[in-house]
């Protein structure tokens, strides 16, 4: 009997050492310099031309009526219980518009298989530095959050003459991203959303954007995002960098900011090279051979990579892709 | 190990399974009712007036072959201002082009569109109607004046080839798999033909109202509810197509969906308890 309650007493200390760990070193922790529920204010209606010029330094430009041609911040992680986001506005132009946020710099997820491809996205990312947010939006009278101070959603209800609720998501936006053209969805870590909403009949009427935040990225902390309203569909707007069709990483670029609001040394040129890697020839390595040449801007460094690293052509990097050079041959 | 400590773990155990057995005695409350009854069809009223590019016409007269889907949905209430036959209450209107949403409590169908195994059979064919392949051919031949043909254009004449096309490619061996034939659904009760309905699991409040309509044929029998592009895959060699189905918003915005010729409840059947059988009659032929 004295060996089975000593075994029993055994195994509730053990069960108690697993309680030593919270996981909370896997949170980032709030910034105070900047705020987790963030009001922008109102954004301009910009033209196709005017976007291809945006980037931190050329947004967050005011016109005569308070409004940003677009707009690049950065969001503080909340307490872990309240939701944080940004909210901002746009009026109706009584046609489509196009809206989009890009979080953070890109993500890609390592690819492990045979072949060149192995080789194209082979590289892996830096899953530190990624952050997320989920765009909605809908027109401002059915927001229910308190700008700047509460992130709320677009949710009303009806009362039907049997006296049943039926609650109803008044939500104009419905996502698409580059990686689910045409699908209703949410895009996950770093990766740009954007969602056509028809204005018809409505010029002039204010409409909420709400960026809810999902994940902040581990390495600072800050959460930083570049937006903007565009007229027409999304669907009308062409590729960054490289080519491509539709909105992708490259049609918002530096909006990996640090603190000072400026964007992140070297992030531009990350992106476009993704950008490239997903246009140019898979057996162009260009990815790889930008990460080759600037490891602290991608995932960890062992012997794989040094494997992969040792078979490219890195000495013609430059003269193959001139405008990431800069940025490459500072390292 | 003692004796002692096996009975009290025994103890131990018979207590543990009183405690879980309490929970087997949670009742959730749920509103939630199979409401049953019958659907009516006047038989003057199902009568369907079909022609050719010839511009010859004809009458389907007392055959329930005719007759297309029975949409069934259990609402909050019919309003009569909406069109030109009572409807059932809008919600709030989010798209002018749709109308409002009328958010059914419940629903159900007599008769679905079942695929007739042919591309020439798509959105044409519907559960409930035929007991044996024959039917379908004998119907389409010489009621429509379209007979089943196969997907190269040639009419299918006999039955025992239909059933071997349809177990083939719908990969079956037994009748009893496939929608197109099996039990007839209306049976002809003098001046009606009428179906029973079951409306499974809808949410239940005293004063819901039971409305339906059916979707009759178009002069060229098509039908307004099916959409030809939904529906599963037919890959098959050079065979390659949509085999139809209805539009999922049916029972949200009937409106939108009821035509010249279709067949409405006049009198929506007020349920003051989810006992209470009901018997909607589809008394009312719109006409533009």
């Amino acid at each position: 009997m004295r060996s089975e309650t000593a075994l029993l007493l055994t195994l509730g200390l053990a069960s108690l050492v697993a309680c030593d760990r919270s996981g909370t070193e896997l949170l980032p922790q709030p910034n105070d310099n900047f705020p987790s529920v963030l009001e922008v204010g109102q954004l301009q209606v910009v033209s196709v031309a005017d976007l291809s010029s945006a980037s931190s330094s050329s947004c967050n430009q005011q016109d005569a009526d308070g409004a940003y041609n677009c707009y690049y911040g950065d969001l503080s992680p909340t307490d872990g219980v309240t939701q944080g986001g940004a909210t901002f506005e746009f009026k109706g132009t009584g046609g489509k518009v196009c809206v989009m946020v890009d979080p953070e710099a890109v993500f890609w997820n390592q690819f492990i298989g045979s072949e060149d491809a192995a080789i194209q996205w082979g590289y892996p990312d830096n899953n530190t530095d990624d952050g997320d947010l989920d765009l909605f939006s809908g027109l401002s009278t059915y927001y229910t959050g308190s700008p700047g101070i509460e992130i709320g959603n677009f949710k009303g209800y009806y009362t039907d003459d049997l006296g049943r609720q039926i609650a109803i998501d008044y939500v104009e936006c419905f996502n698409e991203s580059p990686y689910n053209v045409g699908v209703e969805a949410h895009a996950g870590r770093g990766s740009p959303e954007y969602c056509t909403i028809d204005t018809a009949g409505r010029e002039g009427i204010l409409y909420t954007v709400v960026l809810s935040t999902f994940s902040v990225p581990l390495d600072d902390g800050l959460l930083s995002f570049g937006s903007a309203v565009v007229d027409g569909k999304c669907s009308a707007i062409g590729g960054g960098v490289g080519g491509g069709s539709g909105i992708d990483e490259c049609t918002l670029q530096g909006e990996a900011l640090d603190e000072a609001g400026n964007t992140k040394e070297c992030t531009t040129e990350l992106e476009q090279a993704f950008c490239l890697n997903s246009t140019e020839s898979s057996s162009a390595h260009v990815l790889t051979r930008f990460c080759c040449l600037h490891p602290d801007m991608c995932g960890p460094s062992d012997a794989s990579t040094a494997e992969m690293c040792a078979n490219e052509d890195l000495d013609n990097f430059c003269l193959d892709y001139p405008q990431l050079c800069d940025c490459a041959s500072d390292n | 190990m003692s004796s002692e400590l096996l009975r009290r773990i025994g103890w131990a155990g018979a207590l543990g399974a009183v405690v879980l057995a309490t929970g087997c005695q949670y009742q959730e409350t749920l509103s939630n009712y199979d409401l049953k009854g019958v659907v009516r069809i006047p038989k003057d009223m199902a009568a369907v007036t079909m022609s050719d590019l010839t511009g010859e016409s004809w009458t389907i007269e007392n055959d329930p072959r005719a007759i297309g889907p029975v949409y069934l949905g259990v609402y909050a209430s019919i309003d009569d201002s909406l069109y030109d036959y009572p409807h059932p209450s809008w919600g709030p209107v989010l798209d002018a082009s749709k109308g409002g949403d009328t958010y059914p409590y419940g629903g159900t169908s007599a008769g679905r569109f079942a695929w007739g195994c042919y591309q020439a059979s798509v959105c044409k064919t519907i559960s409930g109607r035929y007991d044996n392949y024959q039917s379908v051919l004998d119907f389409f031949r010489d009621q429509v004046h379209q007979p089943i043909t196969d997907d190269e254009g040639n009419e299918i004449t006999s039955a025992t080839e239909y059933q071997e096309r349809c177990f083939l490619i719908e990969k079956v061996t037994s009748d009893d798999e496939l929608d197109l034939v099996g039990p007839l659904e209306f049976e002809d009760m003098g001046d009606y033909f009428e179906a029973p309905a079951e409306i499974m699991h809808t949410w239940f409040e005293p004063g819901v109202s039971v409305w339906g309509f059916a979707d009759m044929p178009s002069a060229a029998f098509t039908f307004s509810t099916c959409n030809p592009s939904g529906g599963d895959y037919h890959s098959y060699y050079n065979e390659r197509y949509y085999k139809g189905t209805n539009y999922r918003d049916v029972l949200n915005y009937p409106g939108n969906y009821i035509g010249e010729g279709d067949l409405i409840s006049a009198v929506p059947e007020v349920m003051d308890s989810p006992d209470q059988e009901f018997t909607l009659e589809l008394g009312y032929k719109y006409a533009l």
